[in-house]
């Protein structure tokens, strides 16, 4: 864990440009299914109730681990786009600061031309995963 | 029968369809839109005589609770009710449903003389007799009801195509436990299947049970009955019927109602409050403690006056032809249809109302209900309340459309092209 690490905004812009490829809504949702896809696979033992993101309809599973006060995320889901969200959001925080996580204001979402989706009281749940997410990285 | 035109031609009564341009709203199964005749009834309520009813002794007070009374009347009417019936105003039909169980649990022996089985109040082991079908609005009271009184809640299953398993009748014999009550959906909210209850009503009957019928997706999509339900309850909301959130009706025989102990206490619902205790007003006042919805109860009066306008005939031949049209395009593209399929309900085998569920193999419904947001299509995407009838069918959720009056084949078309979509972006 000693290589340097992309601030997270740097990643940001990296996604920001990537989006910006696509003209068309749906290959933007294409794009943030095959990152889902992409996830590595979750093990079934991390599936629980407990590792569950509160607020989404669809079943989000989040675990944390924190090393030299790093935090990595694994995530997994049960529906395609939703999985594709907390893939966004892990590709961003994973390997980041604890700190950095907790303060990181994420504005990257607003520019990727899916606002309007990922509107907070959207039913993907996306600012419970960011909630969660924090809420891991604020630990000890 | 004299045809009224649906569809496009009553939109322009919606204020929804001018202020959403673009939106194809196919979720009328959790709740309607409300036409102008009824948000202005209630504008009219609440600017020029937003006065109290009942007991109020000047002129403003006496048009309002005869406004409120006169749209009971009108649900009674609107139910071919005779007249030992009376309606009680809720706040919805989970409140009915709730009223009803916890009456029910404070009943000793009043009810013997309608009843048979009910020589005492419910027991240890007693049965309340639902469906795996339920609504949790109808299931989640009688399991509270059950855990109250040690009664056990028996679950009719449901057959694939979400109707119910009338053989259970024939395999369970009922006789060792005192079956109490039969509280069965008429029309699933999933599926939309208009469940044949007739040997369910006969095995009440026939053990002197109580027969109650949770129709709130019954009574918005068809002509129905007092005669056709034959029913000691039903429960219904005015929301699903282009009335207001917040009012719901439980209509039932005056004579049990006058012998069931009162649901909340407070305010109209009492003869005479003395310091050793209070007796309690006649039903359906009795049920009615507090200030009750009128501003909701006008508003439903006159969704009533439009749905007579319209003709519930006409709406349930309008649903009938939407639905089948909608289900062979489902069938056309190779798409999962939860429910009976387009031969069933064109050829009458299955009565069903516009509620459909779908699937497409390997996307999940909610990953359906985003991408057809995107293209304005307004469905749901769940377990709708009915968590049961999903682990019976083995899903975690479905997609569901559903219609109403003002939709048409436009709308339909426009959630094939959206479900076109769905399968382009996930590549199915």
């Amino acid at each position: 864990m000693t290589d340097q690490i992309k601030k997270i905004e740097d990643i940001e812009r990296e996604i920001i440009e990537e989006f910006e490829f696509f003209d068309d809504w749906a290959d933007k949702y294409s794009h943030i299914i095959e990152m889902g896809e992409a996830l590595p696979p979750l093990p079934e033992s991390d599936k629980t109730e407990q590792n569950l993101v509160p607020g989404c309809q669809s079943r989000v599973w989040l675990v944390a681990e924190i090393q030299d006060g790093k935090i990595f995320f694994h995530a997994d889901s049960d529906a395609s786009i939703t999985k594709g969200l907390i893939a966004l959001l892990t590709r961003v925080l994973s390997g980041q600061p604890q700190n950095s996580v907790v303060t990181a204001n994420l504005d990257f979402i607003n520019q990727i031309g899916l606002g309007k989706h990922l509107s907070p009281t959207r039913a993907n749940g996306f600012t419970g995963m960011i909630r969660k997410m924090k809420m891991l990285a604020a630990r000890e | 029968m004299n045809t009224y035109p649906l569809g496009k031609s009553v939109q322009h009564d919606f204020p929804f369809f001018e202020l959403n341009p673009g939106i194809t709203y196919l979720d009328s199964t959790a709740t309607s839109l409300k036409p102008s005749v009824v948000i202005e009834a209630i504008t009219d309520y609440y600017s020029r005589y937003s006065v109290n009813i009942h007991r109020g002794v000047y002129a403003l007070s006496v048009e309002a609770t005869e406004k409120f009374e006169a749209v009971r009347k009108a649900v009674l009417n609107f139910l071919q009710a005779p007249n030992e019936i009376e309606a009680i105003f809720t706040k919805g039909t989970t409140e009915s449903i709730n009223l009803l169980a916890v009456s029910l649990e404070r009943v000793k022996k009043e009810l013997a003389p309608f009843f048979s089985n009910w020589q005492s109040g419910l027991e240890k082991d007693d049965v309340i007799l639902i469906s795996e079908s339920e609504h949790h609005s109808n299931l989640v009271p009688w399991q509270m009801l059950a855990e109250r009184t040690g009664a056990k809640v028996v679950y009719i299953p449901v057959r694939a195509d979400g109707s119910l398993q009338t053989e259970f009748i024939s395999q369970n014999e009922f006789s060792h436990h005192k079956l109490k009550i039969v509280a069965l959906s008429a029309t699933s909210n999933v599926s939309g299947v208009v469940h044949d209850l007739t040997p369910f009503r006969e095995l009440a009957r026939k053990n002197g049970a109580i027969f109650m019928i949770d129709a709130a997706q019954a009574i918005c999509h068809a002509e129905t009955s007092w005669a056709e339900f034959s029913a000691d309850f039903i429960a219904f909301s005015a929301h699903k019927m282009l009335g207001p959130t917040g009012l719901g009706i439980l209509a039932g025989n005056r004579d049990v109602l006058s012998v069931m102990p009162p649901f909340h206490g407070g305010g109209d619902m009492i003869a005479l409050v003395k310091k050793e205790g209070t007796t309690y007003n006649h039903p359906p006042h009795r049920f009615e403690a507090g200030t009750p919805p009128i501003a909701e109860a006008i508003g439903f009066g006159a969704a009533l006056q439009y749905l007579n306008k319209i003709g519930m005939k006409n709406v349930e031949q309008w649903e009938h032809d939407l639905t089948a049209y909608a289900l062979a395009q489902l069938e056309e593209n190779g798409w999962h249809n939860y429910g009976p399929s387009s031969d069933d309900v064109i050829s009458g085998r299955v009565r069903k109302a516009g509620a459909i569920s779908f699937g497409i193999e390997g996307v999940h419904p909610h990953d359906i209900g985003t991408i057809l947001d995107e293209t304005g299509v307004a469905i749901r995407a769940g377990h709708h309340c009915c968590q049961l009838l999903m682990q019976s069918w083995g899903v975690p959720a479905t997609a569901r459309a559903s219609l109403y009056i003002y939709n048409d084949r436009d709308d339909i078309d426009r959630l094939i092209d959206g479900l076109r979509m769905v399968k382009k972006i996930f590549k199915k």
